[in-house]
C-alpha cells in the first residue's frame, strides 16, 4: 500500500488531485452512515473507477470495553463482553470464561463443555446467516436478504429454548453453563438442522450458483495465501485463502476434540472462496450440533467457581465466527481484573481491507469488502 | 464453442434460481403482525421478573450483582424490597440466579414497553403481580415446514 490518503472532511465527494504521474484521482468517503460500509468509513481514492488507495477509518462505535471490564467484577463483565458482536455472543463469552478458568484453575464438567460447544456452533450459524443476508442486500439480491434472516429464526428459537434469551445469552459462566438442556431439545435440534441443510441447497441454487453472483465474485478481491498470513488474517478470511488454520482443530478446546468435523478451506482467495467457506462452515456446524445432542454425557453442568480472580496471567482464545477471539487477562487477587486485553477476529482482519480492494473497480467494492465479514462494532470494541 | 456452453449454463442456472424463488411464493412467512399475533415463548424465557414478597429479605444481593445498576432497594414499612428500572435492564437474569432466597423468578412477559420513562420503574408491588394472561388465540411458533405456524389451542 502507498502512503495513506490525506484526511478529508466528512462529506461525500472530495478534492480531485493530480498525482505525480499526471493522472487525476478522486477521493471518496464511503460511510460512516452505513451506506454499504458498516459503522465505519473507508476513504477510497479512485482513478477513473479503479481503486488506487484505501484507508479504513474505524472507531465510530468504540465503547472502551477493555476499560469497563477493569471496573467490574468478572460476572458483571459478561453482558458487556457480548455486546461488541451480539450476533456471535457466546463465542466471545467463551474466550472470556476460558481465560478466567485458566487463572482460577477450575475444570469444567464434560456436560458443561458439550453445552458450551452446542451454543457456540448455533451462534456460528446465526452469525454466518446474518453476514449472508447483508451480503445479499449489498449485491442487490433482496431474496438473499430475506431468507437467511428468516432461517436464522430457527436457531434463535432453539437458543431461546436452551438459554432463555434470544440473542445475548450470558449463558457461559466461569465453571460451566447456567442451564441444562430442556426436555425435547435433541429431537427439535435434529429436525431443524436437517431442514436447514435442505435450505442451504436452495441458497446454492438461488445465489451461489447464480451467474448474477458468481460473475461478480469470482476473481474479485483476491487475497493470496502469503499475503493473508503476512497480514495476520484469521477465520474464514484466512481459510478462504487456502490456509488450513482453525483453533477448533489446532488447539482443541471444550468438546471439540471428541467431535468429528472438517475444516473447510478454499484455495483461490477471492470473494467467492470466502463466501463458500462460510457456507461450508454452516454445514459442518449442523453436523456438529447433531453429534452433540446424540453423544452428550450426563453429569453436572457447572462446577463451583469463586467470584475472585487470583493473582496470575492467562491467555484464553477460541475460534469465533469471524476468526480468533482472545483475552489476555491479568488478575491481582480482587474480583476485578487488573487488565484485560480483548482482541477479536474483525480487528485482525481489518488489515486485509486495503489488500482486497486495491486494483478493483469501485462497483466491485461491496463484493470484495463484505466477503471479509468485517463487523465494525466487534473491531472497535 | 466454450462461450456458447458457458452462456447456456448461465441461462440454466438463472432459470433454476428464479424457479427456486417462485416456489417460495406459496410458503408461509416468518413475519408476524405483532400485537395481534405473537410468538409462543415457553417457561424459562427470560422476560420480566416476578418478585415473591414473602420470600424476599431485602438483602440487596440482586442489586449488587446487577451489571446495569438498575435495581434500587426501597423501604416498605419495616422491610426492604428491590425496585427495578426496566429502561436499563438487559435481562441477563443474574439477579434471579444470585438471589439466595429464590424470591425472584423469570416470567414469559416480554412486551413491557411504555410511553413514558417513569412507567418503566417497577415498584415491588408491581413486580409481585404475576403476568396477565394474554389472549392466546393467535400464538405462533417457528416451524420447519417453512415459516411460522399457529399453535393449536388447548381445550379448556
Ligand atoms: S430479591 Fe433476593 S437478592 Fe434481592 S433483596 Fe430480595 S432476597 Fe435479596
Ligand atoms: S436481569 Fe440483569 S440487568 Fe436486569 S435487573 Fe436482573 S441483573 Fe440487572
Amino acid at each position: 500500500m502507498s502512503a495513506p490518503p490525506k484526511p478529508v472532511p466528512l462529506t461525500t465527494v472530495e478534492s480531485t488531485e493530480t498525482s505525480e504521474s499526471g493522472a487525476q484521482t478522486l477521493t471518496l468517503s464511503v460511510g460512516p452512515q452505513h451506506s454499504g460500509s458498516g459503522h465505519m468509513r473507508l476513504i477510497v481514492e479512485v482513478d477513473g473507477d479503479i481503486i488506487v488507495n484505501v484507508a479504513p477509518d474505524p472507531g465510530y462505535v468504540h465503547r472502551g470495553i477493555e476499560k469497563i471490564i477493569e471496573l467490574r467484577n468478572i460476572i458483571k463483565s459478561i453482558p458487556v463482553i457480548e455486546r461488541p458482536s451480539i450476533i456471535d455472543a457466546s463465542n466471545l463469552n467463551h474466550a472470556w470464561v476460558r481465560s478466567i478458568e485458566e487463572i482460577q484453575g477450575v475444570e469444567v464438567p464434560r456436560r458443561g463443555q458439550y453445552l458450551r460447544t452446542l451454543l457456540n456452533e448455533m451462534n456460528r450459524i446465526m452469525s454466518h446467516l446474518y453476514w449472508l443476508s447483508i451480503y445479499g442486500v449489498f449485491l442487490g439480491h433482496t431474496t438473499m436478504f430475506m431468507w437467511p434472516l428468516g432461517d436464522r429464526e430457527l436457531f434463535i428459537d432453539l437458543a431461546e429454548k436452551l438459554t432463555g434469551a434470544r440473542i445475548t445469552y450470558s449463558y457461559l459462566v466461569p465453571g460451566g453453563v447456567r442451564r441444562d438442556l430442556p426436555p425435547g431439545f435433541a429431537e427439535e435440534a435434529v429436525k431443524r438442522t436437517e431442514y436447514f441443510e435442505k435450505r442451504l441447497k436452495e441458497y446454492d441454487r438461488i445465489f451461489f450458483n447464480n451467474p448474477l453472483f458468481t460473475s461478480r465474485a469470482k476473481g474479485i478481491g483476491v487475497l493470496s495465501k502469503e499475503k493473508a498470513i503476512e497480514l495476520g488474517c484469521t477465520g474464514p478470511t484466512l481459510r478462504g485463502s487456502g490456509v488450513d488454520a482453525d483453533l477448533r482443530k489446532d488447539e482443541p478446546y471444550a468438546a471439540y476434540p471428541e467431535l468429528d468435523f472438517e475444516v473447510s478451506t478454499r484455495p483461490d482467495g477471492d470473494s467467492f472462496s470466502r463466501a463458500m467457506v462460510h457456507m461450508d462452515e454452516m454445514r459442518e456446524s449442523c453436523k456438529i450440533i447433531r453429534q452433540i445432542v446424540k453423544k452428550i454425557p450426563s453429569g453436572p453442568i457447572r462446577r463451583k467457581a469463586p467470584i475472585v480472580l487470583p493473582r496470575g496471567v492467562a491467555y484464553g482464545r477460541v475460534e469465533s465466527a469471524r476468526g480468533e477471539c482472545s483475552f489476555y487477562l491479568i488478575g491481582e487477587g480482587g474480583d476485578k481484573p487488573y487488565r484485560a486485553r480483548y482482541i477479536t477476529g474483525s480487528y485482525r482482519n481489518m488489515a486485509a481491507i486495503p489488500a482486497v480492494l486495491l486494483g478493483n473497480r469501485l462497483a466491485d467494492m461491496p463484493t470484495a469488502w463484505w466477503s471479509i465479514d468485517y463487523w465494525p462494532v466487534e473491531a472497535d470494541r | 464453442m466454450a462461450p456458447i456452453i458457458g452462456k447456456a449454463k448461465a441461462a440454466v442456472d438463472i432459470s433454476i434460481a428464479y424457479l427456486t424463488g417462485i416456489r417460495h411464493l406459496f410458503h408461509r412467512p416468518y413475519t408476524l403482525r405483532f400485537p395481534q399475533q405473537r410468538y409462543a415463548v415457553e417457561k424459562g424465557y427470560r422476560g420480566r421478573h416476578l418478585l415473591h414478597l414473602d420470600r424476599c429479605t431485602g438483602c440487596g444481593i440482586c442489586a449488587w450483582i446487577c451489571p446495569e445498576k438498575c435495581i434500587t432497594i426501597v423501604p416498605r414499612g419495616q422491610r426492604w424490597y428491590p425496585q427495578y428500572f426496566y429502561g436499563r435492564c438487559c435481562f441477563c437474569h443474574f439477579c434471579t440466579d444470585y438471589c439466595p432466597e429464590f424470591a425472584l423468578e423469570e416470567t414469559v412477559e416480554y412486551d413491557i414497553a411504555e410511553y413514558t420513562r417513569d412507567r418503566l420503574v417497577w415498584s415491588p408491588e408491581r413486580l409481585s403481580k404475576p403476568p396477565v394472561k394474554k389472549d392466546d388465540k393467535y400464538v405462533f411458533s417457528v416451524d420447519t415446514i417453512g415459516g411460522a405456524s399457529q399453535v393449536p389451542q388447548k381445550e379448556e
